[in-house]
Parts: C-alpha cells; sequence; structure tokens
C-alpha cells in the first residue's frame, strides 16, 4: 500500500529535479530550476519552511544530506558548475563550503558512508568525478578528481555501501579493509565501478549495456548481504540490475523495458525495493519474488498506490 | 568542446536515432578540393567511439563513390531492418541511395541511382513520420517526393515556383507530417503534399536577405527559422505561419552570412546556426531578447562550417564539416578541452589557394575555454523522480507537463508566468502487511505471555517437520520441567525407561545393590584391611580359613602392601593385574584422590562406549562423550547432557555438540537441522541464527519465522534465569528485522525489538528510530562537527562519535555501559518508559543520551517534575505495542549497587531523558548532593489535579512535628503511586517556580528526584536517598537487582502493605476503594511519623482477616489478602463469563493461582515479589486493572522471572478477563 502522507507545494518557481529527506526522515530538501534549494521540516505530516537556500546561480540538480554524525550538512550541486555544502545552525542554514572546480554543470552529488567520513563525490557534465573530503585536522576539503570518466558527461554517482566482503571473514583475522567504492553513469551509455586505491581512484569494471545515456545509477544499500547490487536507468528506457559478489564480475538483468526515458533509479533503505521514476510521470516499485524475479509491485501515481505482490 | 575530429572536407549525416551505436555517414563534398586535386570519392562511415579519449572517430567502412556529394541524408527505414538507408544528392540531378546495413558491412550497399533531377541535388530531406519518403530539391525549382519502396517515379508537391531558382533547402515539417518547406534565395515557399499546392510564401521585402537554409520549430507547427546567407544581413527570421506578413523576431549575432542552421529536435529552445564569419552559436529563438538569445559561441574556426547537424541520438552532440578539410563534432555540454590543432593543408600546398577565395588564416594552436549554455539543456532537467526515507517514506515529484504546457501557452512572451504548484508527495510505503500482522501476533503472544500455547499453534501451523520438531522442543522449555520434557522428545521418557529398566534388573537385584551399599558403608568403618577381607569372606558364606600368603607374585605383593597399608602401592599392583574390581575396592580407603585416579587408570585402560559413559559419569566431564560419540548418537548425547549437566554448563555442552552436528553437516546436511535443536537446547542464539540462516535470510517469511522462535527461545532462557545477551548474529538478525518493520512504517514496534542492547548496530537503529520518532533531539542538532573532530574516532559507534556537544560525557550512554553500572540510571519516576515483553526486555528510553539544550532550557530553576515522562511514552502507556514496551530491564545495571541508605548516596538520582532539564547532560547531575542540602521542594509539584483523592489539605499535621517542612508533600508522594499513569504529563502543568528558599545553585537536584519525594520524612539522615530507597527506608540494603523498571515495585509494594495497616484517618477500608493512583503519601507520613519500617508494619498488620485453608500448610496470613482478592476476581468472572472458553481460561487461571498460593505458602517468593502482588492486589481492588497489567509486565520483566513464571501467566489472563468482562470488586 502506497498511502500519501503529506503533498507539500515547496513553492519552488520552476521544475523540482530532487528531493530528499534527511537520515531521521524529519527534513525535506527540494531544488530546482528556481537555483534554490528548499528545506522544510516535515515532522508528524506538517510541513513547515526552514530556510529557502539560495547560492546556485543555476538550476539546482541535487542534493544530498550528510550523516548526522557529521552535524546538518547539506550538499547541492547545480548547472553552474558549483557545488554548496550548507551547514545548519540553530535552524538557519548558510553556504559552508564551495567547490568550483567543475568546468561544466556538476549533476549529482552524494555523501559517502559515514563509516568513510565525511566525503562527498560529485559527477560533472565535464565528464570528470570530483571526490571531496573533509580533513578535521585542518577543517578543510581535499579533492580528488577522476578526469574523463565519462565522456559528455557524468550524469550520476553512487556510494557503494561499507560492506566488507564476504571472503577474509574469518574471526580473529584483522579487521578485513573496507574499500570504497563509487558507480557512475554517464553520457558514454556506461556504467562504471570506481575504486579507490591508495590515494588514487581506478576504474575497477566498466558496465556495457545501455545504449543510451545512463540517467541515473543507485547503488543498494546492503542490509546483511555480502553482495553488491546496482541499479542503472537510461534514456534507452531500461532499468537494468548489476549483481556481483566479488565487485569485479557483474551479471546484468533488464528489470524492464519503460515506455519512456527513465530518470531515476532509488533503493529503499533495506535495499530490497526499487523505485523507477520515468519521463512519463509513472513511477513504479520494484521488488524481487521469492524466485529472484523482479517483479513490478506498485504503481505510484501522484503519491498513492496499491501493493500487489 | 570539440569532442571528435574527421579530417575529411565532407558532407555528413548522423545516424537515425533507433541506430545505435551512433555513426556517422560522410560523403566526399562537391565543390571543393584538396591538395592532391583528387577527384575521387567516398561515402564513409565513422563510428563516434564516443569513449574512446583521442580526438578520432573509428572509420568503420568506405565505399568508393563516381560522384561527390552535396548533401546526404540517412533515414531509418531500409530494406532490411535496423540500419536505414542513406541518400545522397550529387551533380547533375544524380540521387544514389545506398542501404546502410550493407554500407557498415563494406558490401556493395548502392541500391540505386536516379537521375530525375536536372542540377545538383543541394538538398534532401526524409520525413519524419513516413520514413520511406524523402524530399529532394535541385535546380530550377525541382521539388520531388520520393518513395523508397518505388524509387523510379518521384512526385511534384505541385507546380513549379516561378522565376525558377535553385531549391536551397527542403524540411518537412515536424509535426504534420504533409507539409513541406523549400527556400529559394528569395523565398521561402510551404507547401501542402495533401493539395499538392503551394499553400503560403513567405517574403522579406524589407531585408535584403537571401534564404539560404530553413528550420522548423520542433514543437510548434507553424513557426520556423529562416537564415540568410546575405553578408549584408546575416541573420535568422523567426516567422509564424499564423501571422505571415512579417517575422516574429530576428536573431542577429553572425557578423557573416549563415550557412546552415538546424533546430534541435530535444530542445527546442536551442537553435545551432554556423557562418561565413566561421562562428557556431547556439541560439533559444524561444527567448524573450529582441535580437535573439545566444546561449553559447560552441565554436571559432579557421574556415567556414557549411553545414550544422544535431546527433538525433544524442543531443549535446553537433556535427560541423568545415571547409578546412576537417568535420568536428562538438559536445554542448562543456568541459575544457585543449583544443586540437589543425593544419590547413591546401593552404600549406598551395598558398592562396581556398575552394571559397578566403585567404587561409594562419593557423595556431587555440586552446577553447569551455563553453557552457547560458541556459541549462532540457535533457539535463531531470522531471520526476522518487526517492526512499527512513520509515517506509517514499518521496516523489512529477513535473507535470500537460498542466505546465497549458499554462504556459496562455503566456505571452514578456508576461510573468502563472504560479504553477510544484509539489512534492510524502507517501508511506508498506509492502509486508504479512509481515506487520505476523509481528504484531507475535508481541501480543509475548505480552500474552502464552509461550508454551505460541509454540503449540506454531507446532500445529507449520507443515514443515523440523519446524514442528523446533517448536516442540521450544515447547518444552516452557513446561514444568523442561528438561524431563527435552529427554521425553528425545526418546527418553523417564518413567517408561525406568519401567523397562526395572523390569530387566528385578528387585532382587535391587535388594543386592542395597545390601552391597550397606556393605560399603560398613567397609568405610573398617580400620583394617583384613578386618573387610575377613567380612568378605564371611559374606561368601562358610569361610575356610584364611591363609595370608606373602609370596613374591602379585597377589603376595598385593597382600604385603596391604598388611603394611601402603594402598597406593596396592592399587596400583591391582591395576598391572588387571584386577580392576580390586583396585577400585582397594583405592575407596585411600581418599578421593586416590579412588578418582584409579578410576581413571580403570576406565582408561577399558574399551567400549559404556567405560566413556561411565567415565562421564564418574567424572561429570561430558565433553569427551560429546566430542567422541558418533554423530548418530547425538540424541544420546543430548540426553545424557540433559540429564547430568548442571544448570551452567547445560548450555556449554549442547553448544558444543550442536557445532559438532553443524561441522559434520558439510558431509550430510540434515545434521544441521539436529544441530539446530542442540543449539535451541543451550539457547545459543547466535548458533541458531548462523545455521537457520547460512545463506542470511533475505525472505521476510522466513526471517519472521526465525524472529518468532528466536523470540521464544529468548523467553525461554529467561525463564531458566539466565540472561540474554543480545549480540553477534542475534543482534545483527534482530537489527535486520527491526529495519524491516521501520520500512514498513512501524517505528515504534521496532524499537521494541531492539531493546537495550548495547550493540552498536542494535544502539545505532534505536537512536535514528527515536530521533524519527521525535523522542529525542537530532545529534546533527547540537553538535559540531569540529568540535567533534579532537576526539571522536571513526572505529566507534556513530552514537559515540556523535557527542551532543561541550558536554558529551553522557551522550554516548550507548556504548558505555560500564558507566551504567556505576551509575545505575534507575528511572523510577517515569514508569512509562519501559519496555516489556519484548525480546530483551530492555528499555529503551532510559538509555538515550540527553542531547544537551538549546541554552535557553538552561534553567535554573528546575521543571517541577516528577514524572518528567516522555510524552509519547506515557500517552501510549495504555494498550499497544508501546505499553508493551514500558517496562525495560537493563542488563547492565541489573547488578547495581544495593539498595541501601549509604549506597544511596552515590546513586544517581532517576534521572529522566525526556526532561527538557539540559543541566543532565553532564555527569555532574547524576550524583546529587544531598537533597537536605537544597532542602527544599518546589511548590508546584502539588499533583492535586492528578490525583483528586489524594487529600490535597497538607497532611503536615499527620507527619508530626519532627517532619519540618513540605505542605504539599504528600501530594508529591502521590505521583508516584501513579507510576503506571499518564497524569504524570500533565502535572507539567503545574509549572512552579521553586520555593523562594531553592537555591539557585542546585536547580538540578530536586527535578531529579521529583520533587515528590519528600526528603524529610525520613529526617535529614537519609538526605540524598534515592526515591525507591524513600520507599523502602527500612528495608535491610538489598541487591539492586531490577534497575529502572524494578525501581517502582518497592515503592508500590509498599503502599501494598500499607494499605492493609490501617492507619486512623489516612484511607477508608484496607484494600478497598483506592483509586489507581494510591496515594502513598498517606503511608509514608504514617510511617515516618511511626517510625516503623515496612517490615515491622507488616508484622503489625491485623493476622485474623484471612480464613484459613485446611489442606494445605497456611498462606502467611500478610498475603491472606492475595488469595482473598484474586480468587474473589477469579470467581466474579467465572460467574460473570458466558462463553466456555473463557471459562476454560479462567479454570487454567485457578490452577496457576493454586500455584502462587502454593508459593506463598512455601515462602518461596522474594520480597520484592511479594510486594508487587500486594500492589497488584491493590490495583485490582482500585479496578485499575490497566495498571495491573502493567506491573504485571514489570515484574515478568524482572530478575524473578523464572520464580514467578509458573503463575504470572494465570494473572495476566485474570486481569484481562476482569477487563473484558467489566468484573470490579467495588
Amino acid at each position: 500500500m502506497v498511502s500519501i502522507i503529506n503533498s507539500i507545494d515547496t513553492g519552488h518557481e520552476d521544475m523540482i529535479h530532487d528531493a530528499e529527506v534527511d537520515y531521521y526522515g524529519l527534513r525535506l530538501a527540494t531544488c530546482s530550476s528556481d537555483n534554490s534549494v528548499k528545506v522544510f521540516d516535515i515532522k508528524s505530516g506538517v510541513q513547515t519552511l526552514i530556510d529557502d537556500l539560495k547560492g546556485h546561480f543555476g538550476p539546482v540538480w541535487q542534493i544530498a544530506w550528510s550523516h548526522p554524525k557529521f552535524g546538518n550538512l547539506l550538499a547541492s550541486c547545480s548547472y553552474d558548475r558549483k557545488v554548496i555544502i550548507w551547514k545548519e545552525h540553530q535552524r538557519k542554514w548558510a553556504k559552508y563550503y564551495e567547490y568550483a572546480n567543475h568546468d561544466s554543470s556538476v549533476n549529482s552529488v552524494q555523501f559517502a558512508p559515514p563509516e568513510f567520513g565525511l566525503i562527498l563525490a560529485c559527477g560533472s557534465s565535464d565528464s570528470s568525478i570530483s571526490i571531496l573530503s573533509y580533513n578535521q585536522g585542518t577543517n578543510s576539503w581535499d579533492a580528488k578528481k577522476i578526469q574523463n570518466a565519462h565522456a559528455i558527461g557524468c550524469n550520476a554517482v553512487s556510494w557503494a555501501p561499507a560492506i566488507t566482503p564476504l571472503f577474509g571473514n574469518g574471526e580473529g583475522d584483522q579487521k578485513p579493509q573496507l574499500i570504497k567504492r563509487l558507480v557512475s553513469g554517464g553520457c558514454d551509455n556506461l556504467v562504471k565501478i570506481w575504486r579507490e586505491d591508495g590515494d588514487r581512484w581506478v576504474e575497477e569494471s566498466k558496465l556495457e549495456l545501455h545504449s543510451d545515456w545512463v540517467r541515473d545509477v543507485a547503488w543498494a544499500p546492503s542490509v546483511g548481504l555480502h553482495r553488491y547490487t546496482i541499479a542503472s536507468c537510461s534514456q534507452d528506457r531500461r532499468v537494468v540490475i548489476w549483481t556481483s559478489d566479488d565487485c569485479l564480475n557483474w551479471h546484468s538483468t533488464i528489470l524492464h523495458t519503460f515506455d519512456d526515458v527513465v530518470w531515476n533509479v532509488s533503493w529503499s533503505l533495506n535495499g530490497n525495493i526499487l523505485a523507477v521514476s520515468g519521463g512519463d510521470n509513472k513511477i513504479t516499485l520494484w521488488d524481487q519474488n521469492s524466485e529472484g524475479v523482479w517483479q513490478c509491485i506498485s504503481d505510484v501515481a501522484k503519491g498513492q498506490g496499491q501493493i500487489n505482490n | 568542446m570539440k569532442l571528435k575530429d574527421i579530417e575529411r572536407t565532407a558532407n555528413v549525416a548522423w545516424s537515425p536515432k533507433s541506430h545505435y551505436p551512433i555513426h556517422l555517414a560522410a560523403g566526399t563534398a562537391a565543390q571543393q578540393l584538396d591538395a592532391s586535386f583528387s577527384t575521387n570519392a567516398a561515402l564513409e562511415i565513422y563510428s563516434l567511439n564516443v569513449t574512446d579519449p583521442g580526438p578520432d572517430m573509428q572509420l568503420v567502412s568506405s565505399v568508393p563513390s563516381d560522384h561527390r556529394f552535396h548533401k546526404i541524408i540517412w533515414g531509418s527505414v531500409g530494406s532490411e531492418p535496423g540500419s536505414g538507408t542513406i541518400i545522397g544528392g550529387c551533380d547533375g540531378g544524380l540521387i544514389q541511395i545506398y542501404n546502410a546495413s550493407k554500407l557498415l558491412k563494406n558490401e556493395d550497399a548502392l541500391m540505386g541511382r536516379q537521375e530525375k533531377h536536372s542540377g545538383p541535388v543541394h538538398s534532401l530531406d526524409f520525413n519524419g513520420f513516413q520514413q520511406n519518403l524523402f524530399a529532394s530539391g535541385a535546380a530550377n525549382s525541382e521539388i520531388f517526393i520520393w518513395d523508397l519502396n518505388n524509387i523510379a517515379t518521384p512526385m511534384s508537391p505541385g507546380a513549379k515556383c516561378q522565376p525558377l531558382e535553385d531549391v536551397l533547402s527542403v524540411l518537412w515539417n515536424k509535426q504534420v507530417q504533409h507539409i513541406l518547406a523549400t527556400t529559394f534565395s528569395s523565398k521561402c515557399v510551404i507547401w501542402d503534399l495533401r493539395k499538392n499546392e503551394p499553400i503560403i510564401k513567405l517574403t522579406d521585402t524589407v531585408s535584403r536577405v537571401h534564404w539560404k537554409v530553413v528550420a522548423w520549430h520542433p514543437e510548434v507547427a507553424t513557426q520556423l527559422c529562416l537564415a540568410s546567407d546575405e553578408d549584408h544581413s546575416p541573420i535568422i527570421q523567426l516567422w509564424d505561419l499564423r501571422f505571415a506578413t512579417s517575422p516574429l523576431k530576428t536573431l542577429e549575432n553572425h557578423q557573416r552570412g549563415i550557412l546552415s542552421m538546424a533546430w534541435c529536435n530535444d530542445d527546442s529552445d536551442l537553435l545551432a546556426s554556423c557562418g561565413k564569419d566561421n562562428r557556431i552559436l547556439i541560439w533559444n529563438p524561444n527567448g524573450s531578447q529582441p535580437n535573439g538569445e545566444v546561449l553559447a559561441e560552441l565554436a571559432k574556426t579557421n574556415q567556414w562550417n557549411f553545414d550544422v547537424l544535431w546527433c538525433p541520438r544524442n543531443p549535446a552532440l553537433i556535427a560541423c564539416p568545415n571547409f578546412d578539410g576537417h568535420v568536428s563534432i562538438y559536445s554542448l555540454m562543456g568541459g575544457k578541452t585543449q583544443q586540437i590543432q589543425t593544419t590547413n593543408k591546401i593552404a600549406d600546398s598551395f598558398p592562396g589557394m581556398d575552394g571559397y577565395m578566403q585567404a587561409p588564416v594562419p593557423q595556431q594552436q587555440v586552446v577553447t575555454v569551455s563553453v557552457d549554455l547560458a541556459k541549462p539543456p532540457k535533457w539535463l532537467k531531470r522531471p520526476v523522480g522518487a526517492s526512499f526515507g527512513f520509515g517506509g517514506k517514499l518521496i516523489c515529484f512529477e513535473n507535470d507537463k500537460a498542466a505546465v504546457a497549458h499554462t504556459l501557452q496562455n503566456v505571452q512572451p514578456g508576461q510573468q508566468p502563472p504560479h504553477i504548484p510544484r509539489t512534492v508527495q510524502i507517501s508511506q510505503v508498506i509492502t509486508e502487511a504479512t509481515l506487520v500482522k505476523h509481528s504484531q501476533e507475535l508481541e501480543k503472544a509475548l505480552e500474552y505471555g502464552n509461550f508454551a500455547e505460541y509454540c503449540i499453534n506454531k507446532m500445529e501451523e507449520t507443515k514443515d517437520q523440523h519446524q514442528k520438531t523446533i517448536w516442540q522442543y521450544l515447547r518444552a522449555s516452557f513446561e514444568a520441567n523442561p528438561r524431563v520434557e527435552l529427554l521425553s522428545l528425545l526418546g527418553y521418557n523417564i518413567e517408561s525407561i525406568n519401567n523397562k529398566l526395572n523390569q530387566h534388573v528385578g528387585t532382587e537385584l535391587n535388594h543386592n545393590v542395597n545390601g552391597l551399599s550397606d556393605d560399603f558403608a560398613n567397609m568405610n568403618r573398617l580400620d583394617d584391611f583384613a578386618q573387610l577381607d575377613n567380612q568378605i569372606h564371611e559374606k561368601k558364606g562358610p569361610s575356610e580359613p584364611l591363609k595370608i600368603k606373602t609370596t613374591d607374585d602379585t597377589e603376595g605383593l598385593v597382600t604385603q602392601a596391604l598388611l603394611l597399608n601402603n594402598i597406593e602401592a596396592a592399587v596400583a599392583l591391582c591395576l598391572k593385574a588387571k584386577k580392576y574390581a580390586d583396585a577400585l575396592i582397594i583405592a575407596t580407603t585411600g581418599g578421593p584422590d586416590l579412588l578418582a585416579r584409579t578410576q581413571h587408570k580403570y576406565l582408561e585402560q577399558c574399551e567400549g562406549y559404556i567405560s566413556s559413559l561411565i567415565s562421564a559419569v564418574v567424572s561429570e566431564d561430558w565433553t569427551s562423550i560429546i566430542n567422541n560419540c558418533e554423530v548418530s548418537s547425538w540424541k544420546e548425547a543430548l540426553a545424557a547432557t540433559l540429564t547430568h549437566a548442571s544448570d551452567e554448563d547445560l548450555p556449554g555442552l549442547c553448544e558444543q555438540l550442536g557445532d559438532r552436528l553443524t561441522e559434520e553437516s558439510k558431509r550430510n546436511p540434515k545434521l544441521m537441522q539436529d544441530a539446530q535443536l542442540c543449539y535451541l537446547c543451550a539457547g545459543s542464539f547466535d548458533k541458531l541464527v548462523n545455521s537457520w540462516s547460512q545463506n542470511r535470510v533475505t525472505d521476510t517469511n522466513k526471517m519472521q519465522q526465525l524472529i518468532e522462535l528466536m523470540m521464544l527461545l529468548q523467553k525461554a532462557v529467561e525463564r531458566q534465569g539466565r540472561r540474554v545477551q543480545v549480540s553477534g548474529a542475534l543482534a545483527d538478525l534482530l537489527t535486520r528485522y527491526a529495519f524491516l518493520l521501520v520500512s514498513q512504517g512501524e517505528l515504534t514496534t521496532a524499537s521494541a525489538y531492539l531493546g537495550t542492547s548495547h550493540d552498536q548496530k542494535i544502539s545505532t537503529l534505536r537512536e535514528r528510530i527515536q530521533v524519527a520518532l521525535g523522542q529525542k533531539q537530532s545529534f546533527g542538532n547540537q553538535h559540531d562537527y569540529q568540535n567533534q573532530g579532537r576526539r571522536s574516532s571513526h572505529k566507534q559507534s556513530f552514537s559515540q562519535s556523535y557527542p551532543g556537544g561541550p558536554v558529551s560525557g553522557n551522550t554516548n550512554p550507548f556504548n558505555t555501559p560500564n558507566q551504567y553500572s556505576s551509575i545505575p540510571p534507575v528511572n523510577p519516576p517515569q514508569p512509562a518508559q519501559f519496555n516489556t515483553g519484548l525480546p530483551n526486555q530492555s528499555t529503551t528510553q532510559p538509555w538515550q543520551p540527553q542531547p544537551p539544550v538549546p541554552a535557553p532550557s538552561f534553567s535554573p530553576a528546575p521543571p517541577p517534575l516528577t514524572q518528567p515522562p516522555r510524552p509519547g511514552s506515557v500517552g501510549s502507556s495504555h494498550g499497544g505495542i508501546s505499553s508493551r514496551s514500558k517496562y525495560v530491564l537493563d542488563p547492565s545495571v541489573s547488578s547495581g549497587p544495593s539498595y541501601g541508605v549509604s549506597a544511596a548516596r552515590g546513586f544517581p538520582p532517576p534521572i529522566d531523558a525526556p526532561m527538557p532539564n539540559s543541566s543532565l547532560s553532564s555527569n555532574t547531575p547524576y550524583f546529587v548532593p544531598p537533597l537536605a542540602a537544597s532542602g527544599h521542594v518546589p511548590a508546584p509539584m502539588n499533583p492535586t489535579p492528578l490525583n483528586p483523592v489524594a487529600p490535597a489539605p497538607s497532611p503536615a499535621a499527620a507527619y508530626g512535628a519532627p517532619l519540618p517542612p513540605p505542605p504539599k508533600q504528600t501530594e508529591l508522594y502521590a505521583a508516584p503511586s501513579g507510576w503506571n499513569d499518564p497524569p504524570p504529563l500533565s502535572s507539567r502543568p503545574s509549572k512552579a517556580e521553586p520555593k523562594p528558599e531553592a537555591p539557585p545553585s542546585d536547580p538540578i537536584t530536586h527535578p531529579l528526584y521529583g520533587a515528590g519525594y519528600p526528603t524529610d520524612t525520613y529526617g535529614n539522615d537519609i538526605p540524598s536517598q534515592p526515591p525507591p530507597s524513600m520507599y523502602n527506608p527500612a528495608m535491610p540494603p538489598q541487591p539492586y537487582q531490577q534497575p529502572p523498571g524494578a525501581a517502582f515495585p518497592p515503592p508500590t509494594g509498599n503502599f501494598a502493605h500499607q494499605s492493609n495497616f490501617q492507619h486512623p484517618g489516612s484511607f477508608p477500608a484496607p484494600g478497598s476503594t483506592f483509586p489507581p493512583p494510591v496515594t502513598g503519601g498517606y503511608d509514608i507520613g504514617a510511617m515516618s511519623r511511626n517510625a516503623v519500617p515496612p517490615q515491622v508494619a507488616q508484622e503489625a498488620m491485623p493476622r485474623a482477616e484471612t480464613p484459613q485453608h485446611v489442606q494445605k500448610p497456611p498462606i502467611p496470613q500478610e498475603h491472606e489478602e492475595l488469595k482473598r482478592v484474586f480468587d474473589k476476581v477469579r470467581e466474579r468472572c467465572s460467574d460473570a463469563a458466558n462463553n466456555p472458553q473463557t471459562k476454560r481460561k479462567l479454570e487454567d487461571v485457578a490452577r496457576k493461582l493454586e500455584t502462587l498460593y502454593d508459593l506463598l505458602r512455601e515462602q518461596k517468593l522474594s520480597p520484592k515479589t511479594l510486594d508487587s502482588l500486594h500492589q497488584m492486589v491493590q490495583l485490582i481492588q482500585g479496578g485499575d486493572y490497566q495498571s495491573g497489567l502493567g506491573l504485571h509486565t514489570q515484574m515478568v520483566s524482572g530478575p524473578d522471572f523464572a520464580q514467578i513464571a509458573s503463575f504470572m501467566p494465570g494473572l495476566k489472563v485474570l486481569l484481562q478477563c476482569a477487563i473484558q468482562l467489566q468484573v470490579y470488586l467495588r
């Protein structure tokens, strides 16, 4: 059952491009082509606008909440080539850090799993990906760049969950090292997996299947599964589920070919449901049945829908 | 930015949108020469090769052509599906048609040639709707419409335009399939192919234009742009055919004539043009600027670009053939790249030579700056999206195109667009309705306490044999004698086996055995071996005279040893001679040590399983049996273990056996199930979870099953008096389960399952839920990452690394259990927060870190809350999930310091997390200065409104002189009595300032006690006593076993006592009509006046009230009341019950009550339990069954569970029945 709790007129003056709730689900941030980011308090089904963040000079494409252990931080990225990290202080938000080292639209931002620290990945149309790490010692941000990650542009980035590989699970061993990984999708129709290797980021896998721009990628949170799952969606109207046990050999399953381009894929926090948003304004929910076959369990229209199992 | 480059002077065409991957067809351009003067021509296909970082495009195929090309087009329809058809327009009216598939395979691809035109074919265009149709334009106003299916006979759209001119461009309308635009140098003619005639002619008499090229608006059918290649008026005009007298707009920016122009199909706000000024411009033809809005200058080249083409499949790409001998591919998306240096080969070879008579510009390296469109292209604008949030929330937004278009359609340029609501929907997603249902059932069962029944139901429900067995075993754990039950499940029914044994053994043997033992008894008394020997001989019957041999053979040696009482040697000799019996008998006289050694030696030398068994029995070491038995004998091993092992050893041994089976199961998977049974007997949660879910449970049904099992097992283990440490696999499972519940929006339930475990995962999730529920402030709100950086370590759990701010000492209690053992968070005033019935019966709230509250709340005047409850939990204190989750024990504190008065000083006051008192955020408040020191009780604490029954007038009189001040203390006292009720919340409004004498310096102390504890009741001697101890002042210091939740029973228990203890004028009659919130104040007052500690008071209680039972020993008089009330309620219920089911239930209750009475008779219940029972009776008398249930929950979560488990379910059912049947004693 998908039942609407709250419908929020954001007051944005142009298209909304992203809407994300924070770690606790208490606040909603939205961003729009009107160059602004808005933060709402949505506790108990009532929304109050907390702040309207102005600082971008172009449409704001995506926003990301940090884990609260780092404070209340919100990252936004815009067509104005900038990434801004906003910070809340006594319910007022102010610019905390601005990163302006991309040469084109920054299309995607996402904070790394908190286990890794305060790290932000940004994908840009200038074909590069930046990884910004906050350094507590110096109170500064270090930037690393993956150049030429995706020709013509990177559209989406998503972090791998901080899980340890199944191997080396033996007790008594030293703790297996957590490895930072990213997945990105771009206008070269590719999905790429990046792994941090020392102080560099290397391309670990290149997943070829899509025949048009990859619009979004989403690495599934791993709740108890030592298995990697990624969803990618594309202008080619397809959503592909990629799975791997070792991050090297990836197996692809075409979830479905939709009637329109697919803009957005998003995993539930358990990683068992995938929300797919298409250009025809259709939002569908998918899960895997007991045989492992993906099935559409709901069509969500205006925030409402039935669940058919 | 420039992306790719082909070194060709060619007319090009992109592969159609449906074609993948993207290719570019390039046909050698007519009217061009290269340095070699070669007149060769070819049609080539290049792959875009976008992922290759270099500038080169890969040449896929190339076919020579006899003719050079003026124009090429690539359509999607072809003889073979897939690649389509390429058509080239050449000199002399020639049209060449190629099969693109064949071309790509480098096969002979030329499908046809038509020479219907008379001059060079400059323009071609495929119809967007019927891809088999294409139009062509040539000299002499010739326009043909061709059908690929019948290429021989093209048709003409109508009469030729006069005067005859070159047709410079032809273009199909993008919206209406039968409309075709054509340009001639002085006019633009629009044709309607249904009518076969021109329907409109556009001319501009004002400007001196030369219409080189036309571009239809991709969306608005009536709009088109016309571009002029006239250097004097290098303009683009936007026309609307509905207002065809003059252009809507003129785009002016090119400095010289425009050679080509293309409107982007994917974004109608993008129009590309290129001209003789060597520039490629991107316009927004729909923009409001009067002279046209240039969004970007895509490139500035050294030569003319003679065409510009949008890639149909990748709208960010534009191909521009240039007269400098290159075709360049540009990306509209920015990014700095080095301009690829090109050389003009013509210029190199023949300076001054140039096809268009233009002086070659000296080549230089040009570094392009990154170029972005001033306005983002549409394809970057995500119109729709959905994301998930904590708690199964789905956040959706979409761009309602229809609505927006509708709204915008009526907006004139320049006008302020109307407000379009941009909404975001937040929805709750519930996908696991069954899970939620099952989870609720489980909770109910846990609350209800009928575990065995639940197991039986499960057993009956499941079809899986193994599951049945598992539930059977689990059920056994809830029986009166679990081991016996388990044994019988293993096939060892004690009775039947004993019978069998008896048959075999017979009574005679029994007798003999007895006799033998007598002998042994006698033997022990004998000092002399000879005498023993003698006696044995006597027993043997008529004895012959005895000769003692002292030869040097074994016997003789033994004899000698015995004679000299060298027992050790004698034993050794006997063993050597394999006279084991002798050895053992002799050893018995040598002391236990020797005996043990002898046994050991004997067993070592014996063979056969029996000896192993004997060995185990003798040595009480079952490990060897478990480790060495045949795997198939696991049942026997388990049975033996169940029979013999002590309570401490049993779990370990069962687990060991389980481990063995698990190990073996690698060879025989079937054994895994047996291993699970062993784990079940062992209560090994981790192992069971691991074994159950070797591949991680993902299926929610299976997870639910496992959780059910775990919860029940937990109950079983608790029943054995063991404490369950939630960690490892169990913690992992619980976390996942709770997270799953969270994803269904069941936050409260989820939180209940999480309990109080200190497992990092659990506490992280618990914290998250609490914040989400608004029970707690988020860490992010109060803390500054910078500050935290100094001390946080990443390895630590989150909670530890979010310090609440400057004073973080107690903000992360999750990870610091030690802190609590020294400072047990006694939480008496906040009963509503305790949890029971749930898994590990842990409390969530008491562990809540105190978020430092913003400065304002650091008020020196402490909030006068006696029971500062978290609103949420109080509100839900009745029924439902949260009620179940009220009283929780935290194991870590259960062994806290004793309650003694002396200890009390060091006790933390009952700190209540939700208290807005920010001072709690430092550790100091835990150690409260003696209350007496503060000597004040905030007046506001008047709970009168809450307890109308409470005597509002100050009972000061009752207190007597020694009781100093507080007139209102009694009422304050009343508050705790309402421990199970919401009233505390309502006490909040009565915000009162502390009494004037309250020193502002110690604001912390009194709120913590809740001013309700009359500190002076007991005089200044016990000043800092924590509330609970106040109630039991006279109680000997007893181990403080039941920390948070337990704080209540003592006081309430005392109330119960008090109720029996008639106090003149304080209450009406004992055990009669108290309202639930018993105002304990009376009693305390009375007590303090009489200085009678509870125990004494108890003794002084009237003894004659209850009837005596005849058959059984009498119930102690002070507890008669219990029986009287319980029985009365049960009888009333029984009378009121109208269905057999309820009656049966009540019969069961009767049995359980009898168990209780027996326990009372035998005085087997702890004082705490007794107190609680008395309190329950009081509540029952008051008709407050809900509180009674709460108390019940609290009791079963206490440490005495094992002791009371046999009857508590009965009390619960009784209370529930009473509620249901509306039975009240009053």
